[in-house]
């Protein structure tokens, strides 16, 4: 099963009482493991890989 | 299914102000625009709907001066667009409620008539669409940062969504509210689906997002300032 750690969310994820389990750019540590599917597919979260791979190409293009 | 009567009108809210008291009858209607399309050749005449719709709100009640009632909502606004929002079932979490963008008060009449008190009468022409939503905060007083009960619909949906805030009143020290409607798929972890402007007083606010709304959806609210307190309500309706 994917981990939230694994993920960097797009936006900011919350529990249902609104307390903030990532605000956008953070890893989703606290975001149950349950929900990683959906925030998935819906692009609100992403791997990190990706994260991290858009950052790098995003630095060679400004160089 | 259930039927409703004129006690279980929850409010009438024009841009802020809280019109029931002072209302006596509310309608609204919707119409199909048709065009005739009777050709040569036909016996009996032919109407093709065209696709566009338009909507209507009339409201009878009683003239009142008070700062904030019906008269400083009304006069000397017939060509201004407002936000109005009313409920015919009650003013509860879930229940239904009708919002319109780009209400236009076309016609504000004042009537004076021996051995009555003076009425005022309004109508509304709707420049946009009407959304049948329901409540996700009931109108209601909070002194303190707090989330609604979520409403679940048993599917998402892929066409937007529609959020109304009306804020009716306004207490505290520099109070400050933040108003949000979320949305999550799982009832479980939530992200936002759309933010209202933060209201510092008085106010109304129709806010639109794109795209996928889920399963579950829930009003919040955070307050701020010393002592804040507001009476608002939050609707919501899928597109």
């Amino acid at each position: 099963m994917p981990k939230g750690k694994d993920y960097i969310a797009t936006t900011r994820l919350t529990n249902r009482e609104g307390d903030v389990l990532a605000a956008e750019g953070q890893t989703c540590g606290q975001v149950p493991d349950k929900s990683i599917g959906w925030l998935s597919k819906q692009k609100l979260i992403i791997p990190k890989s990706e994260a991290t791979g858009g950052r790098s190409r995003a630095r060679r293009g400004g160089d | 299914m259930a039927k409703y009567g004129a006690k279980d009108v929850g409010f009438f809210l024009v841009d802020g102000y809280n019109l029931i008291g002072v209302s006596t009858s509310l309608a609204d209607s919707t119409s199909a625009e048709m065009e005739e399309t009777t050709g040569l050749g036909d016996s009996w005449a032919e109407q093709t709907a065209t696709g566009v719709r338009s909507a209507e709100l009339t409201a009878d009640g009683f003239y009142d001066d008070a700062s904030d009632s019906v008269n400083a909502a009304l006069s000397g606004n017939e060509a201004t667009s407002r936000v109005v929002c009313y409920a015919y079932e009650s003013n509860t979490i879930h229940k239904a409620m009708v919002g319109h963008e780009g209400t236009f008060g076309g016609t504000y009449t004042r009537t004076a008539t021996r051995d009555e008190l003076t009425k005022a009468s309004a109508s509304w022409t709707v420049s946009g669409q009407k959304d049948n939503g329901m409540i996700m905060h009931a109108l209601g007083s909070e002194t303190a940062t707090g989330t609604g009960g979520a409403a679940n619909n048993d599917a998402s949906t892929s066409s937007g969504a529609v959020g109304y805030l009306q804020v009716t009143v306004k207490a505290g020290t520099s109070p400050t509210l933040d108003a949000k409607l979320r949305h999550s798929a799982d009832n479980s972890t939530y992200a936002d689906l759309l933010s209202f402007t933060q209201a510092t007083d008085v106010t109304a606010e129709r806010v639109t997002a794109s795209g996928t709304v889920n399963q579950y959806v829930l009003a919040s609210w955070t307050h701020g300032g010393t002592s804040p307190e507001f009476t608002f309500m939050v609707g919501f309706a899928r597109g």
